[in-house]
């Protein structure tokens, strides 16, 4: 079995535009490795991603492989109370630790804010502002205890594990522990998205995001053929016409 | 060739104890006179990780690491208005308030007051914080491992770690070599082994009717004024053969049992009601 935990560069669900995701004629790489579970949700980090792995990574064997995205150590997956479970509209990890102003923001989207979402930040900001505090450390370091303990899920299950980071920027172990059963891609999904765009600098932050889980088909080629021979393969640069791309605000490409 | 040692830990490694007898880390420094112990009763990981973690990019092959890895579940709280001596101490009651709603304020100590202001104001956010981060502590001792796993592997350092508890650990022994060793024996069971079995028979026949953990409370009762960081002269010995056994790739000796006969002090510590709410080796 293949199980892929991590956040819009492995989202089954992405919309590109309003359109389902394989717009562009092409099947995205999670949809060409076989028969897998993809736990992936957009906008989610680490957080997250280990809590659908708590349930799964005692039951695996060598036959099974473990494809993981480490996305943002600061998306936390905060609490949602009960009054506010049923609304779809939330999404927790929409609310963040601002490091410079010391205090948790509600993330502003393009759309207009649901209101629902404003009434469960208004009312548990300064709730998640505490847990912030109190967890600030382990939450800092989120990157390397998760690398860590895929990395000991494949001594002990001895089954394959594949890491993707968006930054390698925080990774503790960058590829030093590499062998046949853990793989870990030296080398950041973001910058790989961003280096897609010729010109990528004078476009960084574009307004629309036109591609299947930020990539183009020709990086999903090549991530597949990472997944698969699990060796260093470098990713495509500076082939996107970046125009439909137009720019705007300060919010990631892939949030 | 190791140069240096840092200790991190709870009780069991506190040096604030270390008067009446030679001690496991007393002894360590003995033989490696640079060495560190953020031992510090009370301490949960998570405590012991905040040094941890700025400690981590420094380590290399002459460092030698000692864990105490106590329970995962004493969360350390953002108490700013703890004074600080009682930190742990207010940290265990969140935790306690938390979990048991039934609990009652206790007021054997003078800072109970400060701190049930303090948690009739906060403890919502205090739960909303568990809440948040339930999954992380539940599985935070075997994230804890995997990095000092890894950081064996990395900085080339030394690891040794007890847990107080064996069930926290997912990697077990399994994974021993040259760097890297987990002991065997959970430092709760070597508390409790040590005594003698006559002791735990009187103990089980006096105090019938009581839940295990109402006997267990009692037993480590009796270390506040025995025993020092709830072992005995001989354990502690053990204890600093273990390390040295991993280090010179000797043999790792067990700890003692039935060795401890309790000698529980009724004027000394007053009734036990006052300890029902402590952590049981605090």
């Amino acid at each position: 079995m293949i199980d892929i935990y991590g956040d819009s560069f492995a989202d089954p669900a992405v919309t590109i535009a309003g359109k389902p995701i394989g717009y562009g004629g092409f099947r995205p790489w999670h949809e060409r490795l076989g028969k897998v579970r993809n736990f992936a949700k957009s906008s989610t980090g680490p957080h997250y991603s280990l809590r659908e792995l708590y349930k799964c990574y005692k039951k695996y064997t060598k036959d099974d492989h473990i494809i993981f995205i480490i996305s943002g150590h600061n998306r936390i997956h905060f609490h949602v109370p009960e009054e506010f479970k049923q609304k779809d509209s939330i999404c927790p990890e929409d609310a963040m630790w601002d490091p410079v102003i010391q205090r948790i923001t509600l993330y502003k989207e393009h759309r207009k804010k649901p209101q629902e979402k404003q009434k469960w930040y208004d009312k548990h900001n300064q709730h998640m502002d505490y847990a912030c505090r109190t967890f600030q450390e382990e939450i800092d370091t989120l990157t390397e205890k998760c690398e860590s303990f895929l990395y000991m899920i494949s001594r002990l299950q001895q089954c394959k594990v594949t890491v993707f980071l968006l930054s390698t920027a925080r990774s503790y172990m960058k590829d030093r522990l590499n062998d046949d059963l853990f793989y870990l891609h030296n080398y950041g999904l973001m910058t790989a998205s961003n280096e897609e765009f010729i010109n990528f600098k004078q476009n960084r932050y574009p307004k629309w995001e036109l591609r299947a889980n930020h990539l183009s088909k020709e990086n999903h080629d090549i991530m597949t053929d990472i997944i698969q021979t699990r060796t260093f393969k470098p990713f495509k640069k500076n082939f996107v016409d970046s125009t439909p791309f137009e720019q705007v605000e300060e919010r990631f490409i892939y949030d | 060739m190791i140069k240096r040692v840092t200790i991190y830990g709870d009780s069991f490694a506190e040096p604030q104890w270390a008067n009446s007898h030679p001690t496991w880390y007393g002894r360590l420094r003995d033989r490696w006179p640079d060495t560190v112990n953020y031992g510090k009763s009370g301490a949960g990981p998570m405590y012991s990780f905040k040094q941890f973690y700025q400690d981590l990019p420094k380590l290399n092959y002459e460092d030698l690491i000692v864990f105490v890895m106590s329970g995962a579940p004493r969360i350390y709280f953002n108490i700013k208005e703890a004074p600080s001596d009682d930190i742990h101490q207010w940290n265990n009651n969140i935790c306690r308030k938390i979990v048991d709603k039934t609990h009652r304020p206790s007021d054997h100590f003078q800072s109970e007051s400060e701190f049930d202001k303090w948690a009739s104001l906060n403890i919502d956010k205090a739960r909303f914080a568990l809440d948040t981060f339930r999954d992380e502590t539940i599985y935070g001792n075997w994230k804890y491992e995997s990095l000092l796993y890894t950081a064996s592997r990395i900085q080339k350092c030394k690891i040794f770690i007890w847990h107080t508890c064996m069930e926290e650990s997912y990697m077990k022994t399994s994974l021993n070599d040259d760097n890297f060793y987990v002991h065997n024996e959970s430092l709760e069971e070597a508390c409790s082994n040590e005594y003698v079995e006559e002791q735990r028979r009187a103990d089980k026949k006096e105090s019938e009717g009581w839940t295990e953990k109402d006997r267990r409370e009692r037993r480590e009762a009796f270390d506040l004024g025995h025993r020092v960081n709830h072992l005995t002269e001989m354990n502690h010995e053990v204890m600093y053969k273990q390390i040295v056994g991993f280090v010179d790739g000797r043999e790792i000796p067990k700890f003692l049992k039935n060795v401890y006969k309790g000698t529980y002090n009724k004027e000394m510590h007053g009734n036990l009601d006052l300890f029902h709410d402590e952590f049981v080796y605090d």
